[in-house]
């Protein structure tokens, strides 16, 4: 099923670290590779500070690779480019962001905000369609026409995070980053904010990178997840597979850290704690496939392992 | 969810909220000056002040340097400051003067903020080798005794206008300004609404003056104002020593010949008290106004004067 799908981005080997040669140097990410399939949505999730936002960041270009490659459409994200080269990426790739007082500029309007994508790339030929297309950008996400009048500040964080969706949306991509863009939000609203995500892929037949440490909402997103841990993917699944069998010691012990809204399943839950140095270190683990669609970063040892932990829990 | 949403819209529709229009967002604008006594007060001032420069002209009632009348008077009914050793009319030289102050301490602290801006935004945003260099620049201008330095340049211009004066001033006294602009173009260059700007394929240098500039536009106003009140005082300064061309009108040029001619002494008061007043009184101005700047940046001072008069109500009750 696999060869089926048409890649929309590959990276290879991404590896992104700061401070260089300095005693305090961070590999936020090392070495990084998986695909993303065009109209699908990877879920990438882990704990706070394993360098999820900074894959993505990485990916958009924001931050300048350490090393490695990103491939979007046969084309090399990185690398030098000349100005219309790097305009028509930023017109296929956007991201919406966490923070959504953070995001909008404070002294524009929101119809400027939005219009932004489309004057630098010139979408409208005069003031009319530019204001025609930000209205149909406010009523795609669920606000009005009213709205293009005001500031920032006289919105919710629901709201203002609609606003930095149609602002991703301005300039038609086909690639959005969604960097934990429900993380900051109330519960009642991430799930409004997720359903417009899910309608909008399917308008826009768009591809999602959404990022995220709430794994129950990853769940209900994605239809594959990467599992990352310290700049590493460890685990790479569809959704089910990975939440029915997971298989590296970190995704297990990630998932038992869910809580249900069930009192006997709470009663007897445990959770399974994470212990890097149950690992096999005589080699350096690679990126396997255990079974169809079933990554894991493994040495071969471990490889057998685990191989053999799903033989015994199928018989 | 979606039902919840097209009421709401609707709502919208029937009762537009009433939108302000564009004057009274511009008269909005300056409703902090008279939020507090300070600055109302300052404001006050400054428009006077502003009048008197504007209008020249029409309220002086002579030519400043026209040395044609009796001298050394005492304020008459036709001379209401009195004349100087020479005849001329003081009231006159006053109002003029009020308007190569403010032209020469505006230019060179709207100038020098231009200067700071562009060393502290680029260094600031830009970041690496661009930031070093700059900053590197920055600290030399910084650490460059001011008053000293305005008159080894000045000595070297013979017989220069306030003007040259106000553009010397602007080019050795920006330093202060572009270290402020740096640091707080380093907090909102890494905001999210910058990062947004730099993916939708803006330039660096439509981002500096589109996004990061309007957000630190209560820092700019304090600073032109600051800037403005070290020229006004340098100006006068660098005149009252002579540095300047002494047949230039300004208070300071007044006061170095006030001194010259031993009016303190003579007990002239009436020539060197109306330059310093002004000098005094337009420093003052900015100095006040510059709480009301003060109180659009930092949001805690509103909210302690809030906490205060809440406290003297609770107490009379």
């Amino acid at each position: 099923m696999a060869g089926t799908q048409e890649k929309l981005l590959e990276i290879q080997n991404l590896k992104q670290h700061f401070n260089i040669g300095k005693p305090n140097e961070v590999k936020a990410v090392d070495g990084l590779t998986f695909d993303i399939y065009k109209g699908e949505t990877l879920g990438l999730v882990g704990e706070s500070g394993c360098g999820k936002s900074t894959t993505g960041r990485t990916i958009i270009r924001l931050y300048d690779a350490t090393d490695g490659k990103v491939v979007f459409k046969g084309e090399d994200v990185h690398g030098k480019k000349n100005r219309s080269q790097l305009k028509s990426l930023n017109r296929k790739m956007q991201m919406i962001f966490q923070d959504p007082y953070a995001s909008l500029n404070p002294r524009m309007k929101v119809e400027d905000i939005i219009a932004e994508g489309i004057d630098i790339h010139g979408l409208a030929k005069n003031k009319e369609e530019r204001k025609q297309k930000v209205v149909d950008l406010l009523e795609q996400v669920g606000l009005n026409k009213e709205h293009a009048n005001r500031y920032p500040h006289e919105f919710s964080g629901g709201q203002r995070q609609r606003i930095g969706i149609a602002r991703a949306l301005a300039v038609d991509p086909e690639f959005i980053i969604a960097d934990e863009p429900i993380s900051a939000l109330d519960v009642s609203i991430q799930a409004q904010v997720v359903n417009l995500l899910k309608d909008l892929q399917k308008q826009h037949k768009l591809t999602y990178l959404f990022i995220a440490h709430d794994l129950s909402m990853v769940k209900y997103i994605s239809d594959r997840i990467g599992v990352m841990y310290f700049g590493n993917m460890v685990e790479l699944a569809d959704a089910d597979e990975l939440y029915s069998n997971p298989i590296h010691p970190y995704t297990k012990s990630l998932l038992s850290a869910i809580p249900l809204p069930d009192p006997d399943y709470e009663r007897n839950r445990r959770r399974i704690a994470y212990d890097p140095s149950q690992h096999d270190t005589s080699e350096e683990p690679e990126f396997r496939e255990i079974r169809p669609r079933h990554w894991v970063l493994c040495t071969t040892k471990e490889f057998e392992a685990y191989k053999q932990e799903f033989q015994n829990k199928e018989s | 969810m979606k039902t919840e949403l097209q009421t709401s819209s609707q709502h919208n529709m029937e009762a537009p909220t009433p939108r302000r229009n564009n004057f009274t967002i511009f008269l909005g604008a300056f409703k902090p000056f008279f939020t507090n006594a300070k600055s109302a007060t300052g404001f006050t001032i400054f428009l006077i002040f502003l009048f008197i420069a504007i209008f020249a002209p029409l309220i002086a009632p002579y030519e400043p340097s026209a040395a044609i009348y009796l001298p050394n008077l005492s304020p008459t009914a036709d001379h209401w400051f009195g004349t100087t050793n020479t005849g001329q009319d003081i009231y006159s030289q006053f109002i003029f003067s009020a308007r190569n102050t403010m032209i020469v301490g505006f230019g060179a602290g709207i100038l020098s903020t231009i200067i700071g801006l562009i060393f502290g935004v680029v260094g600031g945003y830009r970041g690496g080798l661009t930031d070093s260099i700059l900053s590197f620049v920055t600290n030399l201008f910084l650490v460059m005794p001011g008053l000293a330095l305005l008159i080894v340049i000045q000595a070297y211009m013979t017989a220069s206008t306030p003007f040259v004066t106000g553009l010397i001033i602007a080019l050795t006294g920006w330093a202060w300004g572009a270290r402020v602009f740096r640091s707080q173009t380093m907090t909102l260059a890494n905001r999210d609404f910058i990062s947004a700007a730099r993916m939708s394929g803006m330039s660096s240098f439509r981002i500096m003056l589109t996004q990061i500039c309007p957000n630190m536009m209560s820092i700019i106003a304090g600073n032109i104002m600051f800037a403005t009140l070290g020229a006004i005082l340098a100006e006068a300064g660098l005149a009252f020593l002579g540095f300047q061309d002494i047949n230039s009108i300004s208070w300071g040029t007044m006061l170095y010949w006030a001194s010259n001619n031993a009016a303190l002494i003579r007990g002239a008061w009436w020539w060197f008290i109306p330059p310093g007043l002004g000098i005094g009184l337009v420093g003052l101005s900015l100095v006040l106004m510059n709480f009301a700047v003060d109180q659009i940046t930092n949001p805690r001072l509103k909210g302690q004067k809030r906490r205060k008069k809440h406290g003297r109500k609770t107490a009379r009750a």
